[in-house]
């Protein structure tokens, strides 16, 4: 069996080169791969079999990262169209810019409000419709090679990904409370 | 080096000969030692038939003792006797600090600040103390199975830090052992479940032990145990309950010297006595030895009450490490419980409410975390098959490094699965800049000063290049163990620069032990020098940015008497930064952060207005 640092992720896991992937068949590969690879199945061989097998291992750990968040996946397949990825300027979009300040200062403003956790969760499942409607239209733009458009659209979902991290953050400090 | 060559799993050539190992579960309050013998993993008994040890170390004048043996030298000579020296594993001075108030020893540091117990025998470090109960362990395995001992699994909670593994991974190259793997304490106790029932489905184990708390959420699909999620508390335990009792106890005993250290010895073991008598019992008696005062006695009422919030904190955990896994409560299969604090019955109870389902107790709590290690032991040292369940287990806490303004950029997030290794490109913020300081820190928080600094390293040799063009790569390695080492390297100049935060293996203790120092923010001897430079990058920082801002924004928004006023304010901490002490500087920056104050509130107007036209994400995020 040869192994090979430079296969992308995709081909790794079978997937085609989309940004929508099937996560039930990410997994199984994975899981598949790892019963073959992982260090713990040759304990016996070679020290340098070991080390390859657990390069081998985070080769595939950092490719399961990499395709289960949709942020670093847009990412990593712009990169495999040739395009560097840099968080963009949104100047043409003061609508999101403000849009941007609203959701702020609401998570800002949550912890005061009567009833904070229902209120968050509200916030958060509403920032995850959001960032799967930026999901879809990453698909689209990808699929039409439109990787100028892409660039905007992937800016906006790291956004909100960003938001949605620092809801969690505020929900740990309501249990904690 | 692109490619590789793999053999194909199974065709490993058989091992000419058994190798034996062992697991070993180095718990708080007991430790025990497990192997495979034959179709039977079990626990070892030592020569009284008692499969616990005792993770106590008695240091005498004339000899070392573990165990049983150690318990009965503490309340005549409590200070040699070192109990729960796991919650010290790891830990900087700072940290010892909170919790010396429960400990009755006196604590001196290190010639590097490491904290060290006085006893008998000299200064001894956690790493030393641990080493102890390693050796007694390995010996009882040894005796048990006959011949040497190959290889260990030991385990740990999995909510231990790096620090903390390290530590304990030093304690068993200490004892002499070749360590296998540091397997997760609610991992291994999975396995020992796992091989009865090979149902799939989702497990979460609830592992309340003598002084750590573990919470994991595990799926079982097609041979594969994987980690999900896992969350915890590694100063919570049973220890903390039998310190509540204790202070309720004091609370209603007027004629109790606390200043006795023996007494207070001898009180934390009778209110352990009591805890434990009420898993079947509605009551309880306090006896403390060598105390004739009031008797005191504890109901199964008083302790709930006294206990609810320790448990409660668990829950929360539990709570997050299920959002953690994108699960809810009802998609939980099975619950185990692991730990003998889980023998209290508040905590079934209240384990049991949350998931709405009776947990799984059937193997013996205090056993089932070194059962899972031995079947481990014996796969990584050879004896396995090819169809063995697999692990993937997770790291606990999110790694990063520290950016501009003491905030931290995440380069491998908790609960992704090892071993792995993540990279993350930053660059450098000044023209001409040919270092770059690289603080790594494990935690959850935004700020520097709620994680746990792990290392400090510099890349240094950067060509001088414009701000921001600097590529400089930095590589996080976590192995299996969960382990970390660091690279950074300058990718168009190639410069490179790697720390080990592990330590490897053939270095002397002394290394080891400076190692493992080097590795702490806190340990610098001198606090007041570290201040007194932390107050100085502070005050150029300060400094520096306001060059900058006036550069942008002076002309346009002060006056000409506004920026001379501010002019001679930013000339007195320049003076005070060469001369003064930290706390001087500190105060200086203070006067100086006020007398700028009116311009950076024009400057944020500023803006502000300028975003509400349109700008970047970024710069935004900032303000």
């Amino acid at each position: 069996m040869i192994v090979d640092f430079e296969t992308d992720f995709f081909t790794l896991f079978d997937l085609p080169r989309h940004f929508a992937v099937d996560k039930q068949q990410l997994k199984n590969t994975y899981r598949n791969l790892q019963k073959q690879y992982h260090p713990d199945r040759f304990t016996s061989s070679s020290e340098q079999e070991q080390r390859m097998a657990l390069q081998y291992t985070a080769y595939l750990n950092e490719g399961l990262e990499v395709l289960q968040a949709p942020v670093k996946r847009a990412i990593y397949l712009l990169g495999l169209a040739g395009v560097d990825f840099k968080s963009d300027n949104l100047a043409t979009d003061p609508q999101f810019l403000m849009q941007q300040i609203e959701w702020r200062e609401e998570l800002a403003d949550l912890v005061n409000t009567a009833e904070p956790a229902a209120n968050l969760e509200k916030f958060i499942a509403e920032a995850e419709i959001e960032h799967i409607a930026y999901g879809d239209r990453i698909e689209q733009a990808m699929a039409a090679k439109n990787y100028t458009s892409v660039i905007p659209l992937i800016s906006k979902m790291q956004f909100i990904s960003k938001l949605l991290a620092e809801a969690e953050q505020v929900e740990d400090q309501l249990l904690m409370s | 080096m692109a490619l590789l060559q793999i053999s194909e799993p199974g065709q490993t050539p058989a091992p000419h000969q058994r190798k034996v190992a062992v697991g070993i579960d180095l718990g708080t309050t007991n430790s025990l030692v497990a192997g495979v013998r034959g179709a039977d993993i079990n626990t070892f008994v030592d020569s009284a038939g008692s499969h616990l040890l005792p993770s106590v170390v008695h240091y005498g004048k004339e000899q070392i003792t573990v165990g049983v043996k150690a318990i009965d030298q503490a309340v005549q000579d409590p200070l040699n006797a070192i109990f729960s020296i796991k919650r010290l594993m790891g830990r900087g001075l700072d940290d010892i600090k909170t919790l010396a108030q429960q400990l009755p020893y006196d604590f001196a540091p290190d010639d590097g600040g490491m904290p060290q117990i006085l006893t008998a025998r000299g200064p001894v470090s956690p790493v030393e103390v641990s080493a102890e109960i390693l050796k007694s362990l390995a010996l009882r395995g040894k005796q048990t199975m006959g011949a040497d001992i190959d290889g260990v699994v030991i385990t740990v909670p999995a909510y231990f830090d790096d620090a903390q593994r390290q530590a304990t991974k030093d304690a068993a190259q200490i004892a002499g052992l070749n360590v296998l793997r540091l397997l997760n304490e609610p991992t291994a106790a999975a396995v020992a479940y796992g091989l009865d029932e090979s149902e799939e489905g989702i497990t979460a184990v609830y592992d309340l032990g003598g002084g750590t708390f573990d919470i994991s959420i595990l799926s079982l699909t097609n041979g594969v145990f994987e980690v999900l999620a896992t969350g915890g508390d590694s100063a919570l335990g049973g220890d903390d309950f039998d310190h509540a009792v204790a202070q309720w106890a004091l609370s209603q005993l007027t004629d109790f010297d606390v200043t006795n250290r023996s007494l207070h010895r001898a009180l934390l073991l009778a209110a352990k006595k009591a805890k434990e008598s009420l898993t079947d019992s509605d009551s309880a008696d306090l006896i403390i030895e060598g105390y004739d005062g009031e008797s005191l006695t504890l109901t199964l009422d008083q302790l709930n009450r006294l206990v609810k919030p320790l448990i409660d904190q668990s829950l929360l955990a539990c709570k997050r490490a299920l959002r953690d896994a994108g699960l809810k409560t009802k998609d939980v299969n099975n619950v185990v419980l692991v730990g003998g604090s889980t023998r209290v019955p508040l905590v079934s109870a209240l384990v049991e409410k949350l998931f709405a389902q009776v947990p799984h107790s059937d193997i013996d709590p205090d056993k089932v975390v070194a059962i899972g290690a031995a079947n481990q032991a014996n796969i990584l040292i050879g004896n396995g098959k090819s169809d063995d369940l697999l692990l993937l287990d997770v790291i606990p806490l999110s790694l990063g490094i520290e950016t501009m303004g003491g905030l931290i950029e995440k380069v491998v997030n908790r609960n992704t699965t090892i071993p792995v290794s993540m990279a993350q490109e930053f660059t450098t913020y000044k023209d001409g800049q040919t270092a770059l300081a690289v603080h790594v820190l494990q935690g959850e928080r935004e700020s520097v000063a709620d994680c746990r600094s792990l290392a400090r390293f510099e890349l240094r040799g950067i060509p001088p290049m414009v701000a921001g063009h600097a590529r400089i790569l930095v590589t996080f390695q976590v192995d299996a163990d969960g382990l970390l080492s660091v690279a950074a390297k300058e990718i168009t100049s190639g410069v490179e620069t790697a720390i080990q935060v592990k330590p490897s293996y053939g270095l002397s203790d002394e290394q080891i032990s400076s190692m493992i120092k080097s590795s702490f923010e806190n340990a610098a001897n001198d606090k007041e020098l570290r201040a007194l430079t932390e107050q100085r990058v502070d005050a150029d920082r300060l400094h520096e940015d306001l060059i900058a801002a006036l550069v942008l924004d002076g002309d346009d928004l002060l006056s000409d008497d506004e920026r001379a006023e501010l002019d001679v304010a930013m000339a007195a901490l320049k003076t005070i930064r060469d001369s003064g002490s930290a706390v001087e500087i500190i105060k200086g920056i203070e006067r100086l952060a006020k007398a700028s104050e009116e311009f950076a509130q024009r400057r944020m107007n500023k803006s502000i207005n300028k975003a509400l036209k349109g700008h970047t994400i970024d710069e935004i995020d900032e303000t």
